[in-house]
């Protein structure tokens, strides 16, 4: 092992240690344990719906609109809400989204269950919201029914 | 729209850490070998898909078992990491070329050595901020690609 080559390692390491620690701190801001969205960050509010689906979308993402059309006509029992990014930079930096469409599936505390980042596909999307879905069955949190979606996509 | 699946963000950063690290180690101990070794790796993510990322079937089959760990919470979507996954092999197989051919050129193991180490230092960051240097890029072009053609 040469030292310079060493020496160039440990600066490497260096740097992007630093660069993901000057990250981290530029992201925390008083962070609540666990990615929560409040009931106040959202408009209308989380209360009375057990899965709020929150889209994240930006001006230039085509691929947003199809999106929301996957998931309201997948789980029609779930809300969804559209956030552009510009609206909500302060949500953006707690989830890190970085990709747009990002989808939240918040439960009615606050509680971030499933961050998908990027284009969703149907099978995808109704196979990741019936596992949020039943969680939320066994924690009681809706009464046990079968997802509307509960046809076995091929 | 593309249908490319879903991955594991953690996956994901697994593969990228061990990447990193491998990459360090290549250039360490200078082993070009390695560096050849890693590219393949990359190739197999990028062209086979997620599903045929040897560390991603490392994560899968070993680490997730091994340390219990919960249902993914967050999960990707795989066509920005395999963009990601086919500069890295770009870069690496662009290194292990020059190192391990003999190129009439002084610098050609210079060249290849930042190669790898740029592909060391993003590989790294991913891993550390789950923020993909590659991916980012994929976006950003195919937002300026869509805007155009689209007229948007």
């Amino acid at each position: 092992m040469e030292p310079v080559r060493v020496a160039i390692v440990l600066a490497l390491v260096f740097v992007v240690a630093s660069v993901a620690w000057l990250r981290t701190r530029l992201l925390s801001r008083a962070p609540p344990r666990g990615l929560r969205i409040g009931g106040d960050e959202i408009a209308g509010g989380l209360d009375g719906h057990p899965l709020t689906a929150v889209q994240f979308k930006s001006r230039y993402c085509f691929a947003c609109r199809e999106t929301a059309a996957i998931i309201e006509e997948a789980t029609p029992e779930v809300r969804v809400v559209q956030v552009d990014v510009r609206d909500a930079p302060h949500l953006v930096r707690r989830l890190n989204v970085v990709e747009t469409p990002s989808l939240a599936l918040v439960d009615e505390a606050g509680r971030v269950r499933l961050l998908l980042v990027g284009n969703p596909e149907p099978g995808e999307l109704h196979l990741a919201m019936r596992g949020v879905w039943r969680s939320l069955e066994e924690e009681g949190a809706i009464r046990r029914r079968p997802h509307p979606r509960e046809v076995t996509t091929a | 729209m593309t249908t490319t699946g879903r991955i594991d963000a953690r996956g994901n950063r697994f593969s990228q850490g061990l990447t990193g690290l491998l990459a360090l180690t290549a250039y360490l101990l200078d082993r070009p070998i390695l560096v050849a070794l890693l590219a393949v790796v990359l190739a197999a993510g990028a062209f086979l898909g997620p599903r045929h990322h040897p560390w991603g079937i490392v994560f899968a089959r070993v680490v997730r078992p091994a340390l219990r760990l919960s249902p993914p919470s967050k999960l990707k979507d795989a066509a920005p990491v395999r963009f990601a996954n086919l500069v890295g092999f770009l870069f690496l197989a662009g290194g292990s070329v020059l190192l391990l051919l003999p190129v009439a050129w002084a610098f050609a193991a210079a060249l290849a050595w930042i190669l790898v180490l740029a592909v060391a230092a993003l590989a790294l960051l991913a891993a550390a901020t789950d923020v993909c240097v590659g991916c980012v890029i994929y976006v950003w072009v195919g937002r300026a690609f869509a805007r155009r053609t689209s007229g948007a």
